[in-house]
């Protein structure tokens, strides 16, 4: 009878289109805005995926000494700890390049400091697979000397080439300055991690020699499970209270969880959207069966069964809906390509999307048939022949 | 029992029981249609013929008594079942002819085949026979708008033996036609009766009509007189 139930949706083109309509912007809405917020999703792990597995420590006690060789032997000793990174950060207030004078803002760059690395250390951060593309990694015979390797954005971002060099102010005592110039001898490849690509590294050592501060104020410690690194924050910091152990996955976890209450608001003013293409669907089907009064009861006497009528008024519903989730779908597509395209909102329509938006438009059609096919399936043959 | 029986036993139809304007349409009627009888059912208006008709086709319920098909009480039969008769073992003829003027009259004949569950093909060539035997074949594709009182009439005829029930009810069949239209009408009912056995019930007001019954029951405040 399927045939029968489209022809009936038919019937009334401009009703069945207001109905369809409904649907179709609820499914649409829902599918839109989800691909938004899949989108940010997708952005923000993709921001946080790579730092997430690694925490911060950083030494808060009063003094100068830093964090304790024994503690950083006893972290490498934790189970879950690929591996321990000393790291010092050290600030350039200018820059020059033979003898040229460069912005602190070129190309849109944030501010420019070196990361004191152990050379040794370089593949725990870059990754083993890394290569310099240009030039050379730095290396542990390098330890003591000036030279600097540049992360791929930076390198591009300040102009920065091989042969290059980068000129470091000392603080003196009595508030002059001494310059020491660091080489450029590798710039690395694109890893899509701006812990790596918007990095200057250079020898640790150099850098202690330098400033002749040879205590470690910051260290890098990397998980082999990412699932480990809140249980190993809270380790690290119960340790000693002069330690302070932060990892970018409290970051990642407490905006996601922004997003994920965001996404449900979201998703709640599309379920309203749909609920009240529902009850145009209800208002729409009551209504035809209220016509075709007459028409039920003549199928009822010729032998329809109850089931008959309600299944009949079910698939007329169901196809309604299942219309307006379809053009919903390409409503969605077409508003999250155009979002995509004219703002800075990447949208992802998932499979899943997909999946619930049809099967939100199945039920809903079968939902809200359900009351008018019940109310088809019982109407009277006698009362309605004699009255109708 | 035989097959094509009706047997009413103390059948009582009362309208709003208990209510002030409670109403007894039929008081206990008894009666026996055998296999392949025409039965005619006369009787002026508000005499009960229509609740009969109504009560032997399962549409509606007695108040007491039962109605006996095939030897099966009706009554006992869930709402599925009773469904099943109606489609299987009983065809209909209305007065107000009764077509879904929103399907074609080939649609309105293969109805109760589709809810039957018959195969489109198998439809298909019952429609065509029956369209041919009433002499409508070309007439298939029209609504029932566009046909005259004597050929919507027709089509339910068809559509009254879609599934090639045994037993015919008709209210009034020519009630709505011409006479000459009723005569040819009633001509094609009863070559239904006299030339392939069926049974034919049939309540009307026409004396003339009622004549050419095998038996004329005749009814009067709902009893059999």
């Amino acid at each position: 009878m399927i045939d029968v139930a489209l022809r009936n949706v038919f019937r009334q083109r401009v009703r069945s289109f207001l109905t369809v309509l409904g649907i179709a912007i609820g499914i649409g809405l829902i599918l839109s805005l989800g691909a938004i917020g899949e989108g940010l999703n997708r952005q923000i792990e993709q921001q946080f995926g790579d730092i997430a597995g690694v925490i911060g420590v950083y030494y808060v006690g009063d003094e100068d000494e830093g964090i304790d060789e024994n503690a950083i032997d006893g972290m490498k000793d934790i189970e879950g700890v690929e591996s321990v990174v000393p790291v010092g950060e050290y600030s350039i207030t200018q820059r020059r390049i033979k003898g040229g004078f460069m912005s602190r803002m070129k190309g849109g760059g944030g501010s420019l400091s070196f990361t004191g690395i152990y050379p040794e250390d370089l593949k725990y951060l870059v990754g083993e697979n890394i290569i310099a593309e240009d030039g050379r990694k730095i290396e542990e015979s390098d330890s003591g000397d000036y030279v600097v390797l540049l992360g791929a954005s930076l390198s591009e971002r300040q102009g920065l080439n091989i042969g290059d060099e980068i000129e470091y102010e000392r603080k003196e005592d009595d508030d002059s300055t001494e310059s020491f110039y660091f080489d450029v001898v590798g710039v690395l490849e694109e890893t899509g991690d701006s812990e790596v690509d918007d990095v200057a590294f250079v020898p640790l050592t150099t850098m202690q020699e330098l400033e002749d501060d040879y205590s470690i104020k910051h260290l890098k410690v990397k998980m082999t499970d990412v699932g480990l690194v809140e249980e190993i924050t809270e380790e690290i910091n119960d340790y000693s209270d002069d330690l302070k152990a932060f990892s970018a996955l409290e970051i990642l976890r407490s905006l996601q969880e922004t997003l994920g209450t965001l996404q449900m608001a979201v998703y709640g003013i599309g379920a309203i959207s749909i609920l009240v293409g529902g009850i145009g669907i209800i208002n729409t089907m009551f209504m035809s069966v209220m016509e075709r009064k007459r028409e039920i009861g003549i199928m009822k006497a010729i032998g329809a069964t109850t089931t008959d009528i309600l299944v009949q008024v079910l698939e007329e519903s169901a196809f309604l809906s299942l219309i307006g989730g379809a053009i919903g779908l390409a409503l969605g597509f077409g508003a999250s390509s155009l979002i995509t395209r004219y703002t800075t909102f990447n949208t992802v329509i998932t499979p899943e999307l997909v999946f619930i938006a049809v099967i939100f438009s199945l039920f809903l059609g079968v939902g809200a048939g359900l009351y008018p096919a019940w109310s088809a399936s019982r109407l009277d043959p006698i009362e309605v022949l004699r009255y109708e | 029992m035989s097959d094509g029986e009706i047997r009413c036993v103390g059948l009582v139809k009362t309208y709003n029981p208990g209510q002030p304007n409670e109403f007894r349409a039929l008081g206990g009627v008894d009666l026996t249609i055998s296999l392949g009888e025409y039965a005619s059912i006369v009787g002026p208006s508000g005499s009960g013929k229509s609740t009969l008709l109504n009560l032997m086709s399962c549409l509606d319920s007695p108040t007491r008594g039962s109605v006996y098909i095939e030897g099966v009480d009706i009554n006992s039969l869930n709402g599925i079942r009773k469904a099943r008769l109606r489609r299987e073992k009983l065809g209909f003829v209305f007065q107000q002819f009764n077509l879904i003027n929103s399907m074609t009259s080939f649609e309105n004949i293969e109805l109760p085949m589709r809810f039957m569950g018959l195969s489109r093909r198998e439809r298909e060539k019952r429609v065509d026979d029956l369209l041919f035997l009433m002499g409508l074949e070309d007439k298939g594709g029209n609504r029932p708008s566009e046909l005259s009182g004597g050929q919507q009439q027709r089509i339910a005829i068809a559509r009254a033996l879609a599934n090639n029930p045994q037993i015919i009810l008709a209210d009034e069949p020519t009630g709505n036609l011409d006479t000459k239209t009723g005569s040819s009408i009633m001509g094609l009912l009863l070559r239904l009766n006299r030339e392939e056995g069926k049974t034919l019930v049939m309540v009307t007001h026409d004396e003339r009509i009622a004549g050419k019954a095998d038996r004329e029951i005749h009814i009067r405040d709902g009893l059999i007189v």
